[in-house]
């Protein structure tokens, strides 16, 4: 808040209306996003707690230009939202990807991390038995299998046949990566068990960035994971978590270096920092990443490998939750746009869960057919092919915390977790309030 | 070309030309029957339905 301090009400200007939480008490309470200088904050005020205000967006990106003709959030609606959520009649967008935390146990101790983590019992295979039978619609749901480290399971392999047999369309586990490293037989047990894609945390290309995030030096092992993914036709998503300061200079690094490994690599899926779960302390805003200077990064880092004319904001979530973008890495290692920003979704500009599901699934998914095209190929063919062997996405997802959280966001949600019988966005599920209070 | 085509408009028998097909960064080039005197192409159903779709697809997040 010290930023708002040198501020003047003159030179603030109120550019929308929303709601979010007391980070303290978690009551809902309204909110407003509001340009101070170049800077978006989300400002609020809880009766009891005070006010706070959160940079949401930093960066030349005109902010009302990226987020578009997105629906205000009505005086009557959502008024239960996160508290209520199961999801309900309210929320505005089916299930893309559905979350299932088989542990929450892990193999590491990381600073950042969503989820809190730590011992304690694994759910019984009975019972994720029963879960996934009411979770699974069959031939549509993606299941992303997560934890704390779901590969610290070692009947992980018969989680995943388990899905299959009920009819998975995509199976992604959600790892570290380090015992895909380690432990081939295992991995190729996941693969055989009908594993789609691995989800792995890569923070950046150096051991310096490794320890600075996870605490040991890890790049060798989560070379060694994807070399092992490679050789058994495992996609490979890298997942860094952006923080200012540690890793935000290195995202033109991890691209290069996912695009590299193609077509193994399937993209790259950014993460700025959001604070639930487990960090550090509370943050500041210059602990903050946001999305606008994600976007400012991604030209400059790549040597305008990645143009923002190139990056579509979500049409599925909400467009301050996400963006994403589609390549082909030709031969000589150069990106081939394939996005447009002003091309995603229908008419309406909406798309539905079903759309992106698939849009990711087939992305994100080493092709079963990966020989090249026949000699008499005409370019389309050779498009097409290299446009399903050679897919690269970048990708990115802004998570919500306490402090940040916008309730037209949240009603907006494709990612569900799964929990105790309920289905609930993301953020609402892994909301921690100030103090560590769930 | 299995049948002979002739331009609707023109009356005259299409010859095979390349087309360059652009979207964006993308340049997709193939040959297909072209009028020599008005320029029009024809895209055949099977083209137009198969490959053309697909590559559609996948450039307008499909």
């Amino acid at each position: 808040m010290g930023a708002i301090g040198k501020m003047t009400t003159e030179q603030k200007q109120i550019i929308g209306k929303t709601r979010s939480i007391c980070p303290i008490c978690g009551k809902q309470i309204a909110a407003e996003r509001v340009k101070i200088g170049e800077e978006i904050f989300l400002e609020k005020t809880c009766p009891k707690h005070g006010f706070w205000s959160t940079v949401i967006w930093r960066g030349p990106v005109n902010f009302l230009e990226w987020i578009g003709e997105s629906a205000a959030l009505g005086d009557d609606e959502n008024l239960g939202c996160p508290y209520d959520c199961g999801i309900c009649g309210e929320h505005r967008q089916q299930t893309c990807c559905v979350l299932y935390e088989v542990t929450c146990r892990c193999n590491l101790a990381c600073p950042y991390c969503f989820a809190e983590g730590g011992l304690g019992d694994d759910i019984p295979m009975e019972q994720i038995k029963a879960d996934l039978a009411r979770l699974i619609k069959p031939g549509q749901t993606f299941l992303q299998l997560s934890g704390g480290e779901p590969t610290v399971r070692d009947d992980l392999p018969q989680i995943i046949r388990l899905a299959r047999e009920m009819g998975c369309k995509y199976i992604q586990v959600n790892s570290n990566g380090l015992r895909f490293a380690d432990d081939e037989p295992y991995l190729a047990a996941c693969a055989e068990a009908g594993l789609s894609f691995v989800f792995m945390q890569f923070d950046g290309t150096s051991d310096e960035i490794q320890i600075a995030m996870r605490g040991e030096p890890l790049l060798e092992r989560k070379k060694q994971a994807i070399d092992n993914c490679a050789k058994y036709k495992i996609g490979v998503t890298l997942v860094p978590t952006l923080v200012p300061g540690v890793n935000t200079d290195d995202i033109g690094n991890i691209i290069r270096f996912g695009s590299s490994l193609s077509p193994t690599v399937r993209g790259v899926h950014f993460q700025p920092v959001s604070y639930f779960g487990r960090y550090p302390e509370p943050p500041a805003n210059a602990d903050r990443f946001t999305l606008g200077e994600l976007l400012a990064a991604l030209p400059l880092q790549t040597d305008n490998g990645v143009k923002l004319t190139n990056i579509a904001p979500s049409h599925c979530d909400h467009a301050l939750c996400g963006f994403h973008s589609s390549f082909i890495v030709r031969h000589d290692g150069s990106l081939l746009a394939l996005t447009r920003r002003d091309s995603g979704g229908c008419c309406c500009g909406a798309t539905t869960a079903e759309q992106n599901r698939e849009y990711i699934g087939r992305r994100w998914q080493r092709s079963a057919d990966e020989s090249p095209c026949p000699e008499d190929a005409d370019d389309f063919e050779k498009f097409l092919n290299e446009a399903r062997v050679y897919s690269f996405t970048v990708t990115a997802m802004a998570f919500q915390d306490a402090y940040n959280l916008d309730i037209e966001r949240l009603r907006q949600c494709s990612l569900h977790v799964y929990d105790e019988g309920r289905i609930k966005p993301f953020c609402a599920r892994y909301l921690t309030l100030s103090g560590g209070q769930a | 070309m299995a049948r002979k085509l002739k331009c609707a408009r023109c009356g005259v028998d299409l010859e095979m030309k390349k087309i360059d097909f652009k979207y964006f960064e993308v340049e997709i080039a193939k040959e297909i029957p072209c009028c020599p005197s008005c320029g029009q192409y024809f895209i055949d159903q099977e083209l137009a339905e198969g490959r053309m779709r697909a590559a559609e697809m996948e450039l307008e997040d499909k």
